[in-house]
């Protein structure tokens, strides 16, 4: 009766390294423009430098590669589906192509100068090599966002995250939307749900010795049979969400507009570092990708 | 076949294979003879909850033996329902797994789960509710509308209501206040005269455990590292110290009182005991 042992919140993975004690706001910034300049970037050859830069970054980390994987296996099925299509929908000179019921031909390298071919035609499949690096640099970009993003979680806490948003959505208090309340929001929201998990299996445990069966066939039955554990949940969570409330104001929540915090974020010399890294890297990227390697 | 528990050298670890990785029992021996009260006592954490969740099956044993009731649980094809119907677990406040309407709806879950007819639902909620002393008149009424005790009441009216022919009581008192804590172990030992129901009741009141358990068995880091009647395992003092437990009140004072030179036996835990005791030697 062990169902829940695998969930992780969020998926941060402690640790020391340089990435885990940069400032959260730098992470995020950082993270952001590393997503945003991958949709700049159209070769496959200058993407590879964000992605040989995240690589070296989830070295950094100090975090083993085997658990980096872990987190990206779930897109990965992904990834192969968005190459798969480019490949064989794009219009260029076939590498590969089949022609229904019995018809194969192969040209490892096409001559790249020959009029293109149509891709739809028949019952044909058409791999190109046009479609092979339409796919690749598609399936690049896809993996650049998601290592991004992964490594940005994986060594920043939820609570780290949410300070970071709060700070730097400042200016919305300007034009009136509650930034503080709702990042409180967020985080009580983060830091209930190992309790609400915790309620969740002793309730369950519970009504199982009640006789409960969770494990109807049919689909009204089973949605009935969690009816015994969501009630006592919801009122559970309720009667949490008041008491908390309580406390909270107890102890004058509410009262100053401006909270100082427990743990002030402080850029220090790894943040103005990376920084300076990112922006010549990016500054030289765009050079490339806009003055040398022009549009086509 | 006297024996309605028998456990030898179970052994369990939560989130096995991760880092998180947390041993909870290790080589627990233990036999529970039909008809017993057994009070388990341990400080917190001491792996109590962890030992009465394999009774019913919730939890299945890494290595070792449990029989309960003649039904072998670490068998591959084990009829968990008719186990679970056999042994009524009562968890810690076990007033947060109401959820019906109406208390007698609530009470009539378990029955209704088992399979009981309409006839013996009826009378098995009526029983169930007489036994906890809960009144007619609180059929209908909502169970969220309740006060503590009566809550906590209900929900064990709501395990009995299965007639488990053991009956496991996860610290049933805690968090009540004094007369419903009596009231409540009142009801508990007069359910094992009167049903011949077996009880196990888990607790960290000493006093609580030895007015009403005839076994005593004591916890501490994941292992039973005493059991017997509450004399023999008071007389310990070795042991009750390891496990960071406290000797009932009155036997404290016959402790004492034995150490001011009084020819006293110091091993009692009863009141009444004690008080005979002292009224001897005068
Ligand atoms: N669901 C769980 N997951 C991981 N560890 C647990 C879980 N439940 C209990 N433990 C651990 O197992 C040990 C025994 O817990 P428990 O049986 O609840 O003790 P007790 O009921 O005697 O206070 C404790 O150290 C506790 O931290
Ligand atoms: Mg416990």
């Amino acid at each position: 009766m062990n169902f829940l042992k695998n969930i992780t919140i969020g998926q941060y993975a402690p640790g020391n390294s340089f990435v885990h004690k940069m400032d959260p706001r730098f992470k995020t910034l950082i993270s952001g423009a590393i997503i945003i300049q991958c949709f700049l970037l159209d070769k496959w050859f200058l993407l590879s430098v964000p992605f040989i830069f995240l690589i070296f970054v989830s070295l950094l980390t100090k975090i083993s590669f085997s658990y980096i994987m872990k987190g990206l296996k779930s897109v990965l099925p992904f990834i192969f589906i968005t190459f798969f299509f480019n490949s064989i929908l794009t219009t260029g000179h076939p590498i590969f192509s089949y022609i229904f019921p019995n018809e194969f031909s192969f040209c490892l390298f096409p001559d790249l100068t020959s009029p293109v071919i149509p891709v739809y035609d028949k019952f044909m499949i058409t791999v190109t090599h046009e479609g092979i690096e339409f796919g690749f640099f598609m399936a690049l970009r896809l993996l650049i966002i998601v290592l991004a993003t992964s490594l940005f979680t994986l060594t920043t806490s939820p609570m780290e995250i949410t300070d970071a948003l709060e700070d730097l959505m400042k200016w919305g208090k300007v034009i009136k939307i509650p930034v503080h309340e709702m990042a409180m929001m967020m985080s009580i929201a983060i830091r209930f749900i190992p309790t609400l998990i915790e309620h969740l299996e002793k309730i369950v445990k519970a009504q199982l010795s009640r006789g409960a069966d969770f494990e109807n066939k049919s689909i009204i039955k089973k949605a009935k049979s969690f009816v015994p554990v969501l009630i006592p949940l919801f009122v559970n969570a309720f009667r949490t969400a008041d008491e908390l409330a309580v406390a909270m104001e107890a102890r004058c929540y509410g009262v100053t507009d401006n909270r100082t915090k427990l743990r002030e974020m402080k850029a220090t010399w790894r943040d103005f570092v990376s920084c300076a890294v990112i922006v010549i890297l990016f500054a030289s990227l765009n050079y490339f990708q806009f003055f040398t390697f022009k549009v086509s | 076949m006297d024996h309605i528990i028998d456990i030898s050298s179970l052994s369990y670890t939560y989130m096995k294979g991760t880092p998180y990785e947390k041993l909870a029992l290790k080589d627990v021996n233990l036999t529970v003879a039909s008809g017993d009260i057994v009070g388990i006592i341990g400080s917190t954490g001491s792996g109590k909850s962890t030992l009465v969740q394999h009774f019913n099956g919730l939890l299945k044993a890494d290595s070792g033996k449990i029989i309960v009731d003649g039904i072998d649980l670490t068998q591959k094809k084990l009829d968990l329902k008719d186990l679970r119907k056999k042994v009524g677990l009562v968890f810690q406040y076990p007033e947060y797994q109401l959820f019906e309407e109406t208390v007698e709806d609530d009470i009539a879950f378990a029955p209704r789960q088992f399979g009981f007819s309409e006839k013996e639902i009826k009378y098995s909620v009526s029983s169930a509710m007489k036994s906890m002393h809960l009144s007619e008149d609180m059929k209908k009424r909502s169970p969220f509308s309740l006060s503590g005790g009566e809550m906590r009441r209900t929900a064990i009216a709501g395990v009995l209501a299965m007639s488990p022919s053991v009956l496991v009581l996860d610290e049933p008192t805690a968090g009540l206040d004094p007369f419903s804590k009596k009231e409540l172990l009142n009801i508990i030992s007069e359910l094992n005269r009167e049903k011949k129901v077996t009880v196990i009741i888990v607790s960290h009141s000493m006093e609580e455990v030895v007015e009403i358990a005839n076994k005593i068995v004591v916890m501490s880091a994941g292992k039973i590292i005493s059991s017997g009647t509450p004399e023999e395992v008071f007389s310990d003092e070795e042991v009750i110290k390891s496990a960071r437990l406290l000797f009932p009140e009155c036997t404290e004072l016959m402790i004492e009182l034995k150490e001011a030179g009084l020819p006293v036996k110091y091993n009692l835990c009863k009141v009444e005991d004690c008080i005979e005791e002292i009224v001897k030697i005068f």
